[in-house]
């Protein structure tokens, strides 16, 4: 953990000038620096798809970019361990069908409003904007392919989660409340997103050449974007994304 | 590029198949349905307060009646859609879903105004979300307002958070009705309400419609029989000081004002906001014309005026409707402006 520690503050440093004034000697000279630039596809969903969701009825990602400049530090020579910083957009939109969906209306200042089951289509846009610290060891296989596995944290800088809720109707309080007929009412949930998130990173990587490589890689929230105590989407959301991106040794 | 697709495909719809449809947990009386020749108004189910509200001609109260039900889909009745009741005891209806979790408890109301006297001394308080109601001097609940919709907005749960509620400021310092135009919140916005006028009226609140068409969910009237004289009532009316428009701009001309009237229309189906006052089923009306600032109470009486009104049928609905601005339907008015109706009569 120290050794992480470290290559994380090296990391931090290391495009500025401080670090000609730091001498980390050994260390430091056995270190290599990558680029990766590539696109996220995913979507922030159930792991299990609840019963009260009846038909997925439109799905696309958002144009959703990543990029980040990562540190590799050589513990053998089949093992490397690779740390990196990291913008990350996550986003998607969904269109679904639902019945009986636990939601709420509420109102700007964070005060609860109207709450109950929501039977209806239900329209979702998400984009969220995060800082991610991806730390994972790299296992060479050949000299073209290799395997990571490790974990990411991230701090959301940017939240979107809104959407509205149509063609229905939502009971008031629960099951038993009286019928409301949406025709159309938007949501927004941003403010109300965790603002950390975690999980773990696994990933293939294709060395094209001597600098350039492949890189697919699978980012798997672990994370409830929702803290527990937020009615407003009952069922545990996580950040489930893959990446496909273009890695440039430096 | 496509492989990469499948990839990605597997890892996101990994357990993301659609699972089997749940067991429909809703409980409702959907409908209840009675011969037209028992009623005297059309059946009226309150949601909101799992009530059934029977207005029944005399020999169906005598002899009972067998109702045909509807329920939510796939839940149970109890009793049965087809069995006779009898109104000798009280009559209540159990209604157990589908999945068999959930139980509503309907109680079946037989509405008869036997006096049309009014003095707002009776109150009773919905227990979820706080707001008052008067019952009439037979402890019969024959009037609704806004209330249960603006419940819905997520106010506070304490009878002065609504638009209407009672006061012990009525006349003779005996309780009234006071009706008070407030601030609409954040979720009526959502709507576009920003202000929530108050209002009194005969009927019911229908919640189907109070986030699509809100008008539509105020149903006024009650059954009447025979051909009413005058309107008569006391009243107290301070406008709010400042008019706002729908969208809340400032109207810096226009000084809010009450309104107050009795409408005689043919039923049964009920007038409703949108058509209380253009419908042509109206027989004849008794509108309080002056509507400005009275400091005292000040009593009106009315004539019912019939002239241009359609002829007069066999089930006769007259509705009681006091707000406290009188574009209220339009979201036009003044926060603050408070009405307080006492004493109302209808002279037969």
């Amino acid at each position: 953990m120290k050794k992480i520690s470290l290559l994380i503050f090296i990391l931090l440093l290391s495009s500025s000038s401080l670090m000609a004034k730091i001498n980390l000697t050994e260390f430091e000279k056995k270190l290599s620096y990558r680029i990766i630039a590539g696109f996220n596809i995913g979507a922030t969903a159930p792991r299990s798809m609840p019963n009260t969701i009846r038909k997925i009825s439109y799905y696309s990602p958002r144009f959703s970019p990543s990029l980040g400049y990562f540190a590799m530090y050589p513990l053998h020579e089949k093992w490397i361990l690779t740390a990196g910083l990291q913008i990350d957009f996550k986003g998607m939109k969904v269109t679904d069908s639902v019945a009986y969906f636990h939601t709420l209306l509420q109102s700007g200042n964070g005060q609860s409003g109207f709450e109950g089951s929501f039977t209806g289509t239900n329209s979702t846009l998400v984009n969220n904007v995060y800082l991610t610290i991806p730390i994972y060891t790299t296992y060479r296989l050949t000299s073209h392919w290799s395997l990571e596995a490790g974990g990411y944290m991230a701090y959301l800088l940017s939240p979107k989660f809104e959407g509205h809720v149509s063609d229905g109707y939502i009971r008031n309080g629960g099951d038993l409340g009286e019928k409301v007929i949406i025709d159309h009412a938007e949501f927004d949930f941003s403010d109300k997103l965790r603002r950390m998130d975690y999980g773990l990173h696994g990933g293939v990587a294709y060395q094209l050449g001597a600098r350039w490589a492949a890189a697919l890689q699978m980012n798997w929230g672990l994370c409830r974007i929702f803290p527990s105590s937020f009615s407003g989407v009952d069922i545990p959301l996580y950040n489930l994304y893959g990446k496909l991106g273009l890695g440039y040794n430096l | 590029m496509r492989n990469i697709f499948y990839f990605l495909s597997a890892f996101l719809f990994l357990g993301g198949c659609i699972k089997p449809a749940p067991q429909n947990p809703e409980a409702d009386i959907e409908s209840f349905e009675v011969a037209d020749s028992l009623l005297s108004s059309a059946v009226v189910i309150d949601q909101a307060n799992n009530k059934i509200l029977l207005h029944l001609k005399p020999e169906a109260y005598k002899n009972g009646l067998a109702p045909v039900l509807t329920v939510s889909s796939g839940a149970v009745v109890h009793p049965a859609s087809g069995d006779s009741i009898r109104f000798q005891q009280p009559v209540t209806y159990t209604v157990t879903s589908q999945s068999g979790v959930n139980k509503k408890v309907y109680t079946v109301e037989v509405v008869t105004i036997v006096t049309w006297v009014f003095n707002f001394e009776k109150w009773g308080i919905q227990p979820t979300n706080q707001y008052e109601f008067p019952y009439d001097d037979n402890g019969t609940q024959v009037w609704s307002s806004g209330n249960p919709g603006i419940a819905m907005t997520g106010v506070d749960k304490k009878p002065d958070a609504y638009p209407m509620r009672s006061t012990t400021q009525g006349l003779h310092n005996t309780k009234a009705a006071e009706i008070v135009t407030l601030k609409g919140n954040a979720i009526s916005e959502l709507v576009g309400v920003k202000l929530f006028p108050g209002s009194l009226y005969l009927g019911n609140f229908n919640a189907n419609f109070a986030l699509t068409n809100p008008p539509a969910a105020t149903e006024f009237g009650q059954p009447y029989i025979g051909q009413p004289k005058r309107f008569t009532g006391y009243y107290q009316y301070t406008p709010g000081s400042v008019f706002q428009e729908k969208d809340g701009t400032t109207n810096a001309t226009e000084t809010d004002k009450c309104t107050i009237y009795a409408i005689l229309y043919n039923g049964p189906d009920k007038l409703n906001g949108t058509n209380i006052k253009t419908s042509n089923k109206i027989v004849a009306r008794a509108m309080l014309a002056d509507g400005t600032a009275k400091t005292s109470f000040t009593r009106f009486d009315i004539p019912f005026d019939y002239t241009g009104g359609a002829t007069a049928g066999s089930q006769l609905m007259l509705a009681i409707v006091a707000s406290s601005s009188a574009d209220g339907e339009n979201y036009r008015g003044a926060i603050g402006s408070r009405l307080v109706v006492d004493s109302l009569q209808i002279i037969p």
